[in-house]
């Protein structure tokens, strides 16, 4: 029977055309392309359909041009507020810039009882206290800290290891809450710490003044003793034990726990997830070796390249989707980071991933010296004797000296990735971000040629897999969409 | 695209620059910068040779893969020339009531 209705294509409007909205793609696999537009919405498309849809081919009937409207990447005759909404969601994505610096690091001192290979920081033996902050230093990164414009304020504690001078944490807890009286900021404390030298007593002072517990587990005992040696052979032991109390002390929430990835960990990603899960952690962040400090120093940093960490992360991410699957809810932490990005319209804090970087306007640390770095790694250059990203002392140097300094300006104006070679037309560009640091110690360039830069391809090869499964795996979709607010 | 000439771990290219734009096949070059050597030469007044040396990761497939980037740099420039006045007005739009930009003084 003769439909009544004529063709679809009859109720078009006469001079049916579209605009083309800003994007960028890439290629995703042998195949397929991935176009992403200035938020992160993104889209599959074959060869030939980009082709017809950016030469205004495409029909305007077809599935795909309605998934591209949708997403943003077009605007036609039918509908103008795409480029409206777009500028709301650019304006939410980043939100974060105009709240500035938010992670302020105290390293209270170089001292430290472990001495691992990896280490980032040239640690000093326990007992010279040439090492260790003073007060006065103290006062004046606290008067830095609050000049601050950013409504929430995280002070970190590191070192060394930094419960050698739990004297000063205490009296820079004890001083930052004081003035937080007047200003009114949303406070957070946490130490970076081996749990070597916990105490009841700091364990008290801790639940008393709401301060978390970061700590280092590398994987099962062996791995981990060897990793990170320290007299006794025990430092899987002395951290078992440590994250025990600390959590009967603060609670299971207020304790967390970091892994470092050496050339020992390749083979035995799966091990290393099994002793999170044994330990009770709700996730794990499978972190590769920076090439900073002491990791240049020992060639630690030289033990395995970008392939082996993303092959490394891919089994680590596979075994983790399948321990959900049974029914274990577990997370994988760069990998929600990046989810994040992915699929809401907010940024995250994640220091590595922003642009422009996160150095000195997400994250700024104060050294033990009075010293001031925009970066942990940063500083961790400066221990091996390149000081060029030091913005000045706490001592002698005003905020605004050190804020406006050149050794922060200069890289933070070269790491907009919308303007760096290959990064401006890069799908992935609004789910990667700037890493200066890494890319002058190992081009000693800020910017860095990125066909040979290791974040690059570390960075891409994450991408292209969580979309992959996002877009080809339902299961681990839905299983990925729940780790969105892990 | 005039021609492809192989010879060992090179080839060359010669393209057409009223067909593919110069700025294209830099950005080309620079993609491949860690697997091959680039030497661009003006032959003519439309007409550029390419010559990409990639010795010690030669690969039959090099030339498919230099020319199929080569078509994504082109389809980049006709969005981008479309698409960049659209771009500044959303991020200007998106800041324009910010404390991040500074305002004039009346």
């Amino acid at each position: 029977m003769a439909s009544v209705f004529q063709d679809e294509e009859f109720y078009l409007p006469a001079h049916h055309t579209y605009s083309l909205l800003p994007f960028r793609f890439s290629r995703l696999d042998s195949d397929r392309y991935v176009a992403v537009n200035e938020v992160g919405e993104s889209q599959l498309l074959l060869r030939d359909e980009l082709e017809l849809f950016v030469r205004k081919r495409l029909s305007q009937s077809s599935r795909l041009y309605y998934a591209l409207k949708a997403r943003h990447f077009l605007e036609d005759n039918d509908s103008d507020i795409a480029a409206d909404l777009l500028t709301l969601k650019v304006r939410s994505k980043r939100e974060r810039i105009a709240r500035f610096t938010s992670l302020h690091m105290f390293v209270v001192t170089l001292r430290c009882n472990h001495s691992c290979q990896y280490c980032q920081v040239s640690r000093q033996s326990e007992d010279r206290s040439a090492y260790d902050m003073t007060e006065a230093m103290a006062d004046r990164a606290l008067d830095f800290t609050f000049r601050s414009p950013s409504p929430a304020i995280k002070i970190e504690f590191q070192g060394g290891e930094p419960l050698l001078n739990f004297d000063l944490i205490k009296y820079i807890v004890l001083n930052a809450k004081r003035r937080n009286v007047v200003e009114k900021r949303d406070l957070a404390f946490v130490i970076a710490t081996n749990l070597s030298f916990l105490t009841d007593e700091i364990l008290g002072f801790c639940r008393d003044h709401a301060v978390q517990i970061s700590t280092s587990l590398d994987g099962p005992a062996d791995l981990h003793n060897a990793n990170r040696p320290k007299p006794g052979n025990d430092s899987y032991e002395v951290t078992i034990d440590g994250i025990r109390r600390a959590r009967e002390a603060l609670g299971v929430d207020q304790v967390s726990a970091l892994m470092t990835t050496t050339k020992a960990s390749l083979a035995r990603v799966t091990e290393i997830i099994d002793e999170y899960v044994k330990q009770g952690f709700r996730g794990i962040f499978l972190r590769n070796l920076s090439p900073y400090g002491f990791a240049i120093k020992t060639r630690y940093f030289d033990g395995y390249d970008s392939d082996s960490w993303l092959n490394f992360y891919r089994c680590g991410l596979d075994y983790i989707l399948q321990l959900n699957k049974q029914g274990c809810s577990f997370a994988e932490f760069f990998t929600t980071t990046v989810l994040q990005k992915m699929l809401t319209p907010y940024e995250t804090g994640f220091v590595n991933l922003r642009s422009p970087a996160g150095i000195g306007i997400a994250g700024i640390i104060f050294s033990y010296n009075g010293e001031v770095y925009p970066s942990d790694e940063a500083r961790m250059k400066a221990e091996m004797g390149d000081k060029i990203f030091c913005m000045g002392n706490l001592m002698t140097d005003t905020y605004e000296q050190m804020m406006l300094s050149p050794a922060l300006l200069t890289p933070l104006e070269d790491s907009f990735a919308e303007s760096v070679p290959m990064c401006e037309e890069c799908a992935f560009l609004p789910y990667c971000g700037s890493d200066p640091d890494y890319h002058y110690a190992t081009q000693r360039d800020f910017v860095g040629h990125k066909a040979l830069s290791g974040f690059c391809k570390k960075n891409m090869g994450v991408f292209r897999y969580i979309i992959q499964k996002l877009e080809d795996k339902p299961e681990e979709r839905q299983i990925l969409e729940s780790w969105v607010n892990w | 695209m005039n021609g492809i000439t192989r010879d060992g771990d090179s080839f060359v290219l010669l393209v057409d620059t009223r067909v593919y734009s110069l700025e294209a096949l830099k950005k080309t070059a620079y993609t491949f910068a860690a697997v091959t050597s680039v030497i661009l030469e003006p032959k003519t007044d439309n007409v550029v040779s390419v010559l990409f040396n990639f010795a010690g990761s030669h690969s039959k497939n090099d030339p498919e893969r230099v020319i199929a980037e080569l078509l994504d740099q082109d389809l980049r420039e006709i969005i981008k020339r479309e698409t960049t006045p659209v771009r500044n007005l959303i991020l200007a739009h998106a800041f324009s009531r910010s404390s991040l930009v500074e305002r004039d003084e009346a």
